[in-house]
């Protein structure tokens, strides 16, 4: 598979804050990536770094192999952001027209479909929108403009339940019928764990982890028991978190495990269940790996 | 839709309400001062010319745009150099209609109305009508560019630390450069050479030299933005 995008010993910072520090990271042509972290984790700098709308201290950025000068605009890209500025006075369809201006692979059928599906009128004046209905639009330009790389900032925040997953099934389904480039950022870490084909969990501007969502399904532990028998199943293994209770012990680890391991387990008495996406996060942010 | 018609359609509905408030203002200013007059008995009182009013709307366009159309239309997918280019055309359409709707107007007082004894209008001042009906929609159109340009580029630069010095140093110079005797000669040339030529083709080549030094200005401060 060849790279969309690459991104080499990225630095910014904002005064004394370092937002992102040599941050290195590549995305592989047709998948979808998720991109996890707390606030202010500096998942919003590195996408707008991305997208040109601001400059990076130092490092180098790559899409499909053509080295980005600073600020520059990548091509075929589309970026949905978080705080979308509109044209308020507009109504909806007019935004959309103008957007179609600017992505050759804009797709009107598609666009007026995903405006049924997200009950949008497109005859309303986008002031006249909540907030939540105003974030969809970001989200149907994301969609219809079909770009190759698109990145999404916090897609979902201020929709409801509904809306949030009529929005991941239009986007698995419109990316099963054309596949490209996708990293959206989320705090809803459940919600994208379907979704994304691969994660990335930046902490303090720094990549924490990375992996296939699949490794990560099969890596991600929760062990608990006696104190002893804990510290003698992890020993060698990646300990992501630990926390004594008592004799007890909780152990989160991030290793595959083989039957062998497993047979061990039990030998051991000790309880264990697979973390789910959003435990392994807290886990991490908490244990700091 | 071609790119400009798109940025003119855009931005016409970001500066709708501007636009509405100022021909509001032009003609209730106009009938104030004919209610005025009509009671006074002294006919030969001189007023501004109507259509001078509308170049009010050039320096609202030119910072109002910069600041509100932006991001707005970056945010819709719009490139840096996208929306630069679109707003120095949309300056160039609002410039050519301003100039086109002088040029006609002060023809239509004096061969029309023959009512232009009293009246002030700028392209008379300037001797812009000299020149004919061609040049002086050429050289109104040379210098409101350089004027929007001037001022987009300074709007432009509003978060730019060299923005600022730069509106700094301009606000400063002009009254400076008139308060002391020695600079005042020179200021007063550059202006006369500007907007007072004796040649169309110098004067509508001065502005429009100053008008891509200002449009480059505005160029730098854009591409640096953030959005």
């Amino acid at each position: 598979m060849s790279i969309a995008l690459a991104c080499y010993n990225l630095s910014k910072s904002y005064g004394p804050t370092a937002a992102l520090q040599h941050l290195n990271l590549q995305l592989e042509e047709n998948v979808i990536y998720g991109l996890l972290g707390r606030n202010g984790a500096g998942k919003t700098t590195l996408l707008n770094t991305i997208a040109g709308a601001i400059a990076a201290e130092s490092g180098t950025i790559e899409v499909y192999g053509k080295r980005l000068s600073k600020r520059e605009h990548p091509e075929d890209f589309c970026y949905v952001r978080s705080q979308f500025r509109h044209f308020g006075g507009a109504r909806v369809m007019e935004a959309l027209q103008i957007a179609a201006t600017f992505y050759p692979r804009w797709d009107w059928t598609f666009a007026r479909e995903l405006l049924d599906i997200f009950l949008v009128d497109q005859d309303k004046k986008i002031r006249q929108l909540s907030s939540g209905t105003q974030s969809l639009i970001g989200n149907i330009i994301g969609l219809a403009s079909r770009a190759s790389l698109t990145l999404y900032d916090e897609p979902v925040l201020g929709l409801d339940v509904l809306m949030r997953e009529r929005f991941y099934k239009a986007l698995m389904e419109d990316y099963a019928n054309y596949p490209r480039t996708i990293l959206l950022s989320t705090h809803l870490i459940d919600e994208i764990a379907p979704v994304a084909e691969h994660i990335f969990i930046l902490e303090s501007g720094t990549l924490l982890l990375q992996d296939h969502m699949e490794h990560i399904r099969k890596s991600a532990y929760l062990l608990r028991g006696n104190a002893e028998a804990v510290t003698s199943f992890t020993d060698g293994k990646r300990v992501i978190y630990q926390e004594a209770y008592g004799r007890g012990m909780l152990a989160a680890i991030y290793e595959p495990l083989t039957d062998a391991d497993m047979l061990h387990v039990r030998k051991l008495d000790l309880s264990i269940e697979m973390l789910s996406l959003q435990k392994l996060f807290l886990y991490l942010i908490e244990g700091g790996l | 839709m071609g790119a400009l018609t798109l940025h003119f359609k855009a931005t016409y509905r970001q500066l709708k309400m501007y636009i509405w408030f100022v021909l509001v203002i032009i003609v209730f200013g106009r009938m104030t001062e004919l209610f005025i007059t009509s009671l006074t008995e002294d006919s030969n009182v001189s007023r501004l010319s109507e259509t001078n009013m509308l170049i009010i709307l050039l320096p609202l366009i030119a910072i109002v745009l910069p600041l509100s159309y932006y991001k707005r239309m970056v945010h819709l997918g719009a490139t840096r150099k996208q929306v630069f280019w679109g707003l120095h055309g949309v300056y160039a359409i609002w410039a050519a209609l301003v100039a086109l709707i002088n040029s006609l107007w002060i023809l239509i007082q004096m061969k029309v109305f023959h009512n232009y004894a009293s009246v002030v209008d700028l392209v008379d001042a300037f001797h812009w009508n000299d020149f004919g009906f061609l040049g002086s929609f050429l050289y109104q159109t040379a210098f409101y560019l350089m004027v929007m340009a001037l001022l987009s580029m300074l709007a432009s630069g509003y978060s730019n630390p060299v923005g600022w010095l730069l509106s700094a140093l301009l606000l400063t110079a002009i009254p400076l450069g008139t308060a002391i005797s020695s600079l005042r000669v020179y200021v007063i040339s550059f202006f006369e050479t500007l907007l007072f030529n004796d040649s169309l083709l110098l004067g509508v080549g001065y502005n429009l030299l100053l008008y891509l030094l200002f449009a480059a200005g505005g160029w730098l401060f854009t591409r640096v933005r953030a959005h």
